[in-house]
């Protein structure tokens, strides 16, 4: 057989094995799959396979969106495994439309669900308490008709990009139906949330496999701590909380309760952020020693440099993420020096003020291991307050980490 | 550094070092299910794969041998298909006759890397094309009838982005 034959023939793409153009119309997003399934007999019958549906991104940005979701979940609601919700909350149009998906979801005949995620691309209109998309959860959520056979795969829930406040409904459903849940992110940038300590112990009594809980601080109680220790149980491998002023009613967690989570949970890691709400005698009164803290993130308006010198002092041997928000004092940067010189796994350092080239130096002298840092120099006396941030950095990459973000 | 012998369905011997034979899982097996010593003069055949072809592959898995194996497959958000390496991109610049022969010894020779790129590179020629426009770039036939086709496009409109 001469070579050139060989080469110049032309593919007979039409007889391509099934499997492979599987995943060629894996990598192709709907527009393109759906001009693909056009060409011939043998690519349309890949269009429905299982294998490309089993993740859908519902988009929901404008009225005429909705369709093409409702579809999907008709269609391929009952092998959907992964599922993403991004929606315009500024229209209530998107909010209805996100219900009715997660309605005709919860009514499928079968269910594959393992990781759901509702995120809402842009701030919420004034007024907006999410009723209906509340419900529609509680239906998906809920125990099923008792004609569906049901067993739950639901192993990752993340609400944190849902700007809605759930109480402690939500969390009972998840508790009474989704006892496999692994990793459960509900801490979200609503004004407030409802869900109780004895709610949440509850859940984590009932959800023993549970690794990965992100949630706020007042959600927690010692209850809740010592129900992560249970035997029998899935250790808890990352325990994230957020604290806002309206904690300064809670009881809130002693030094020995974190003593004795420490040593039964070696392998948990906490990170603790702290908003702008958040006064210094509330950080004082959360910081404790015993925590296994990894990572620490504080949003001030006030003069924190002695909690992060604290900082330092208590959790050199756990910190690996810290971020700083305050007004800048050369005690502060004094702080960054000794938390810097002190905290040997110290991999992430963001400052959102100036900082002199000299503490700079230091910081990177002691830490050559910092892999992701804010350490910006400031050559003004007047160091205008801190920039806002957006995003939380730290998370993400912990959740990556994990091997539970995307 | 240990070679083994390969050979294409047309007869050329490939003498290739066995780390870079081994990304494919298929001779990996036959390695393993044949006890073969690397000292062994026999070569492995190939039938499903010429030797130009084979060539190409080879010389793929040379330049990536030091690669870290890819991870197991994951659901993932949206493949992307915009991460081909610089090589990979040069190296997929084919007639489409090859590409396809590259595809079908990937899939053979169990070369996921391989498989993974070239299929990207497909879509990538797919990407923003119209039904017609795609069987012309693959030389494909239109086996629908006119109904059958009307049909599957009613069944697919959903899919459309108005």
């Amino acid at each position: 057989m001469a070579r050139s034959d060989v080469i110049f023939r032309a593919g007979r793409w039409n007889e391509l094995p099934r499997h492979i153009i599987l995943v060629v119309f894996s990598h192709l997003p709907l527009r393109d799959r759906f001009s693909a399934s056009l060409a011939c007999k043998l690519w349309s019958s890949c269009f429905n396979s299982p294998v490309l549906w089993k993740e859908i991104i519902f988009r929901l940005e404008k009225a005429e969106d909705a369709q093409r979701c409702l579809v999907s979940v008709d269609k391929y609601g009952g092998i959907l495994r992964n599922l993403r919700i991004d929606l315009n909350p500024k229209d209530s149009i998107n909010c209805t439309n996100a219900s009715r998906v997660l309605t005709n979801l919860a009514r499928c005949k079968e269910r594959s669900l393992e990781r759901v995620s509702i995120n809402f691309t842009e701030g919420n209109p004034l007024f907006f308490r999410g009723v209906d998309i509340l419900c529609s959860l509680a239906e998906l959520f809920g125990p099923p008709d008792p004609k569906i056979r049901f067993s739950s795969f639901l192993k990752v829930l993340d609400l944190s990009e849902m700007a809605i406040a759930f109480d402690d409904k939500l969390i009972n459903l998840l508790s009474g139906n989704h006892q496999h849940l692994e990793v459960m992110n509900m801490q979200n940038k609503s004004l407030t949330c409802r869900v109780t300590p004895e709610c949440m112990e509850v859940f984590v009594r009932k959800c023993r496999k549970l690794k990965v809980l992100i949630t706020f601080y007042k959600c927690l109680s010692e209850q809740v701590l010592f129900a992560m220790t249970e035997t029998g149980r899935e250790p808890m491998q990352f325990l994230s909380v957020l604290c806002k002023m309206e904690e300064k009613y809670h009881r809130g967690i002693t030094n020995e309760a974190w003593s004795v989570i420490g040593c039964k949970l070696p392998d948990l890691k906490v990170a603790i952020h702290f908003d702008y709400t958040t006064d210094r005698d509330q950080i004082r009164k959360i910081l404790l020693p015993m925590i296994p803290l990894a990572e620490l993130d504080i949003r001030s308006l006030s003069d924190v440099h002695q909690e992060v010198h604290l900082a330092g002092k208590y959790y050199h041997n756990s910190l690996e993420s810290v971020t700083i928000s305050t007004t800048h004092s050369d005690q502060l940067e004094e702080s960054f020096v000794y938390l810097a010189a002190h905290s040997t796994k110290l991999r992430m350092l963001h400052s959102f003020c100036g900082l002199h080239k000299s503490t700079i130096q230091s910081i990177r002298e002691f830490r050559p291991e910092l892999q992701k840092y804010t350490l910006q120099e400031n050559d003004t006396e007047d160091c205008s307050l801190p920039l806002i941030f957006q995003g939380r950095f730290a998370q993400v990459e912990r959740m990556k980490e994990l091997g539970m973000y995307g | 550094m240990p070679k083994i012998k390969l050979q294409s369905s047309d007869g050329e011997v490939f003498n290739i070092e066995v780390d870079v034979a081994k990304q494919s899982i298929t001779i990996r097996t036959m390695l393993e299910d044949l006890g073969m010593d690397e000292d062994d003069d026999e070569a492995i055949p190939l039938p499903n794969v010429n030797s130009a072809i084979l060539g190409k592959v080879l010389n793929w898995c040379q330049f990536h041998k030091d690669d870290p194996a890819p991870p197991e497959d994951e659901e993932t958000t949206e493949k992307r298909t915009d991460d081909l390496c610089g090589f990979d991109i040069d190296f997929l610049k084919v007639d489409q006759g090859t590409l396809f022969e590259l595809i079908l010894a990937a899939n053979y020779l169990d070369i996921k890397g391989l498989l993974d790129a070239s299929c990207k590179t497909v879509a990538n020629m797919i990407k923003g094309k119209t039904p017609e426009e795609i069987r012309k770039t693959f030389n494909i036939k239109n086996d629908f009838t006119p109904a059958e086709e009307e049909q599957v496009r009613k069944e697919n409109s959903w899919c459309e982005e108005k």
